[in-house]
């Protein structure tokens, strides 16, 4: 009987962490490179049910608790907007930049880089840009770039941003700092279309988040409605059903 | 509940100091050699949801968002004719005057340059005392103002590296590299430059982040009623 109980507490639960992921979209609304995510639901393994009379009788299956499954991200373009800073890329269509982080190789979108003490060409608290031939030492931040990602300085060329594509986005795991690692499946692509003094947006609707947020906030209030009325049958089971 | 909550307060912290940003910029329209700055954000960590923490989870929970960088925009403003024999103007956008304070050196692309006398001699000087210096790095002395001065224009490796200290003005950093002088730079006397900010840009800035802010709000609101929710439950 209380299994109820467990059942709207998993939705509860649930329908939290769905806020919670629809919460960081929206904080990344004007988050350069970030790309939507949404946390998907599923039931936790589903349960026989039987009726007991003078022999047990399955009578079907139960999902009896919902739960939060996977993180998934949307991998749509983001909108793209000029900065006129010579230092910010994006990449048009599909494609992502490799960095050298401290925890090996990292993919992201975000193109917003600096140069470091050394020259080379960076993303901020991450690493060092990924050149095709290793990392890239500008050394300035008046250079020029063209669609390929040739990085030109003085009239010489310094090296080029390496772009790599996956077959199965689905490769991609979220690491700690909104990048994305693989276990493999990087190709590095041969002809890639790169915005040069600009960047590409987070690919966040607002309207739909909000939209999001208040079906999750009524989702989780009805859950817990449920619980108040599920709350006063009991007491009636324990109070009046001992009565008699 | 609780995550959301705090997710969407750096939310609502962070969008508005992208909005304090973009303020200084509208404030400095009408600043001579005025530079816009760029706010760039970042999102914050990913914890697993059910997992350990470390381990390669396919469902994880961000937790918002921070101000990442301001980087300055060095384009170059428009060049405004005022006549006046001591305004200066650096065409380049890589180029900028030294101007000594004390014992530091500060640079800027403000030229708006005064006479002052120091010890019976007149050197040229910014409005607020600094002296400014030629391409040698030392104080220009001048008898009057109609004199052709040697104002010197140093450029660095990578300008974007740049501090700013305020009144319009930048000192070099270990990324920026040292000052180096730009031998025979373009110098336009008798005009200054304005500030870079595009307002149309900084307008639509101010909606975007102000719209940001209001729904990172609204989600903490959200978070609060849930909150009140579930403590009514009994």
């Amino acid at each position: 009987m209380v299994r109820g109980f467990y059942t709207l507490g998993s939705g509860i639960l649930t329908q939290s962490r769905i806020l919670s992921g629809v919460s960081n979209n929206l904080a990344n609304v004007d988050t350069p490179g970030y790309k939507k995510k949404e946390v998907s639901t599923s039931t936790f393994g589903d349960i026989l049910i039987s009726r007991v009379d003078s022999k047990i009788t399955p009578i079907g299956t139960l999902g009896a608790i919902s739960t939060a499954d996977k993180t998934n991200v949307i991998h749509s373009e983001g909108t793209l907007k000029t900065t006129d800073r010579t230092l910010d890329f994006a990449v048009q269509g599909e494609g992502f930049f490799g960095v050298q982080s401290q925890n090996g190789l990292v993919y992201t979108r975000d193109g917003s880089f600096s140069v470091d003490n050394e020259g080379y060409l960076t993303l901020n608290n991450v690493g060092r840009v990924v050149g095709q031939n290793g990392a890239i030492k500008v050394g300035t931040d008046n250079f020029t770039a063209d669609s390929q990602g040739n990085i030109t300085v003085n009239g010489n060329k310094v090296g080029t941003i390496a772009v790599y594509n996956f077959a199965d986005y689905n490769n991609l795991k979220i690491t700690q700092a909104g990048m994305y690692t693989a276990a493999g499946g990087a190709t590095l692509m041969q002809n890639p279309s790169l915005l040069w003094k600009s960047l590409e947006g987070s690919n966040v609707d607002s309207a739909e988040e909000m939209t999001d947020a208040l079906a999750a906030q009524r989702n989780l209030q009805s859950c817990s409605q449920a619980v108040k009325m599920y709350d006063q049958v009991l007491q009636k089971a324990v109070t009046d059903i001992g009565k008699l | 509940m609780i995550t959301a909550f705090y997710t969407a307060a750096t939310g609502a912290v962070q969008l508005q100091k992208g909005l304090d940003v973009t303020a200084n910029n509208v404030a400095n329209v009408s600043s001579t050699g005025y530079k816009a700055s760029q706010s760039t954000f970042a999102d914050l960590v990913y914890t697993n949801i059910d997992a350990p923490q470390g381990s390669n989870s396919d469902l994880k929970s961000g937790h918002g968002v921070k101000l990442d960088k301001t980087s300055t925009l060095l384009s170059q403003g428009g060049l405004e004719q005022t006549g006046r024999s001591l305004d200066y103007a650096v065409t380049a956008d890589n180029g900028f005057f030294a101007v000594q304070k004390g014992n530091t050196v500060e640079f800027t692309k403000n030229g708006d340059f005064h006479l002052s006398t120091v010890d019976g001699k007149n050197y040229l000087s910014t409005s607020d005392g600094g002296l400014v210096l030629d391409s040698k790095g030392q104080p220009i002395t001048a008898v009057n103002e109609q004199d052709n001065l040697d104002v010197g224009v140093y450029t660095f490796s990578n300008c974007d590296a740049l501090e700013r200290v305020g009144d319009t003005s930048f000192t070099a950093t270990d990324g920026s590299g040292a000052a180096q002088a730009v031998t025979s730079p373009e110098i336009k006397k008798g005009w200054l430059e304005g500030s870079n900010v595009n307002m149309a840009d900084e307008m639509v800035s101010v909606m975007e982040l102000q719209r940001a802010f209001q729904m990172n709000s609204k989600i903490i609101q959200i978070s609060d009623e849930i909150s009140q929710n579930i403590n009514s439950l009994r």
